[in-house]
């Protein structure tokens, strides 16, 4: 490697490295980012030719040249030197701050409020103390409310850290919006699809990033619902193996929408992370059958709600209908088993050339 | 915004010196007063440097030879403050190559042009009160500019102005009841 090959690695690594620890507002404007790590090459490049002038080699103009521009750490910490200081979060991000804390007590509310109805209806059928869930609502709004504040909180003084703006978000927004806009226009002849599928490939065999990122979504509800068992009047009526059982699919869902979530993140990219994510998937998917099965072996659990004339209970299926349900809960694990094949049958047959990164 | 001289050679001092005991405090002090200075500063070289504008290298380069060493810059921070300033309206960039180097180069707005008068008004201003409190003087060139009374900004005459650019108020006026 010769002196113009070395100061050229040399400046590179270092432009790396200040890239690396760009704030988010300047690694969310590529057009933006570019243009400072441009600068900075600029500068480094006017200061080599200085110093070589004044008598250095270029190894060594390269290195002081380098050293005077100061750390990365030190640079970009002056990027993040943004908005007016208001306690830990920004004056200029103040007022979305106490937006999002108004839309979260408005959900916090709702959610509170539904929980509460349902559990007072259920206590005052059935064991008949209506207040006391009204009580736990109160206290539920005031501990999930604080637990909200104080994550929030520390996403925007997070935010403040990074010198972010309220015009950073519309601006990041306003980008992926037309990158998407971009990529939705519809070819009109042929020559142009066959262009534009030339331009943004997708993986053959692959899911839909939006279809895992929504399948994802829904099921860590669902794991929340069934590991949390939020509805507490109801709980004292179950039975406790049930519980139990739904606690445990509870883990498996939460597994699952975890790696549906980070599967998203590499699904049209990564053939490596598509071979490695599909097969753990498939894993999660058959471990839950063990659960299944505890249920298919004691039909028994199963609650059936009931509401007569003498008011509303929980009765277990009668013997006579356990054939429904084996036959629903054979269904379920059938499908389990088909998806975890499928699942496998996907990362096996994928082709490395069709994706950016092997 | 750093300074390679003056307080920030504190590390290179005896610990035992009482210099490098109040190492914190010292260094807290110039870093807030070079923040300030730094804008104004580099605002000036770029005002100075006319239509054509400067780029980094040279805005740091005259920077200290202006100041006699004085006032140095860190290289890498120049550019942050120049994405501020120019996101502020101040100053604009523009490529431009000459002999197949491509540089950046930072011209003064006109919206700059008025807002760096009225941030060297008030910086002359402050200088002239302050000074009595550290026995030294400082003397304006009182025929040539006028500093507003209302907002302190810096007016040159030779263009003949009736009112002050930023807060409007009439010349004339200001001329009769000169800056205390």
């Amino acid at each position: 490697m010769n002196d113009e090959e070395y100061g050229k690695k040399v400046i590179k690594e270092f432009l790396n490295e200040v890239e690396m620890k760009l704030p988010i507002w300047l690694k969310g404007d590529p057009e933006e980012s570019a243009k400072v790590l441009k600068e900075l090459e600029e500068h480094i490049e006017d200061k080599i030719e200085a110093l070589e002038q004044g008598g250095k080699s270029r190894a060594e103009a390269v290195h002081t040249a380098i050293a005077e521009m100061g750390s990365p750490a030190q640079i970009t910490r002056e990027y993040r030197r943004r908005g007016t200081p208001k306690y830990y979060i920004t004056e200029e991000l103040w007022p979305e701050y106490l937006n999002v804390l108004k839309i979260a007590a408005i959900i916090l509310g709702v959610i509170v409020a539904v929980w509460t109805i349902i559990n007072t209806i259920i206590a005052a059928v059935s064991v008949g103390e209506w207040w006391i869930p009204i009580l736990q609502g109160l206290q539920g709004f005031v501990l999930w409310g604080l637990v909200i504040v104080a994550i929030i909180t520390m996403v925007f003084v997070g935010f403040s850290y990074e010198g972010l703006l309220p015009s950073d978000f519309k601006k990041m927004f306003k980008q992926k919006e037309t990158a998407r806009l971009k990529a939705q226009a519809p070819p009109k002849t042929t020559i142009e699809r066959a262009k534009f599928e030339e331009k943004h490939p997708y993986p053959k065999g692959v899911e839909k990033r939006s279809d895992l990122i929504a399948g994802g979504i829904f099921t860590f509800i669902f794991a929340i619902f069934a590991i949390s068992q939020p509805f507490t009047t109801l709980n004292a009526l179950l039975n406790p193996l049930f519980l139990q059982l739904i606690l445990a699919i509870g883990v498996f869902w939460l597994l699952s929408a975890i790696f549906e979530l980070i599967h998203s993140g590499f699904i049209s990219w990564s053939f490596t992370g598509n071979r490695a994510l599909y097969p753990i998937r498939a894993i999660i998917s058959l471990a839950s059958i063990v659960v299944l099965a505890q249920f298919l072996i004691h039909p028994e659990i199963f609650p059936i709600f009931w509401w007569s004339e003498s008011g509303f209970t929980i009765l277990s299926i009668a013997p006579e209908f356990f054939w429904i349900y084996y036959l629903i809960l054979s269904l379920g694990i059938l499908g389990t088993v088909i998806g975890a094949i499928h699942k496998v049958y996907r990362a096996a047959v994928l082709k490395s050339e069709e994706f950016l990164e092997a | 915004m750093w300074c390679r001289i003056m307080i920030k050679r504190v590390k290179e001092f005896s610990e035992t010196a009482l210099i490098a005991q109040n190492r914190e405090v010292l260094e807290n002090f110039e870093s807030d007063m070079l923040r300030g200075i730094s804008k104004l500063t580099v605002l000036s070289v770029i005002n100075g440097s006319g239509a054509e504008g400067a780029y980094g290298y040279k805005i740091l380069k005259d920077l200290t030879e202006m100041t006699g060493g004085i006032l140095v810059i860190e290289d890498g921070t120049l550019y942050p403050l120049l994405n501020r300033l120019e996101r502020d309206g101040l100053i604009t960039s523009h490529k431009q190559e000459i002999a197949g180097r491509s540089r950046t180069y930072y011209v003064m707005t006109e919206d700059g042009r008025k807002v760096f008068n009225l941030m060297q008004g008030f910086f002359t201003v402050l200088n002239r009160a302050i000074a009595p409190l550290f026995d030294i003087s400082i003397s304006l060139k009182g025929e040539q500019y006028i500093y507003c009374k209302n907002c302190s900004n810096r007016i040159d005459l030779r263009d003949n102005p009736s009112f002050c650019e930023m807060c409007g108020i009439n010349i004339e006026d200001l001329k009769r009841r000169p800056v205390q």
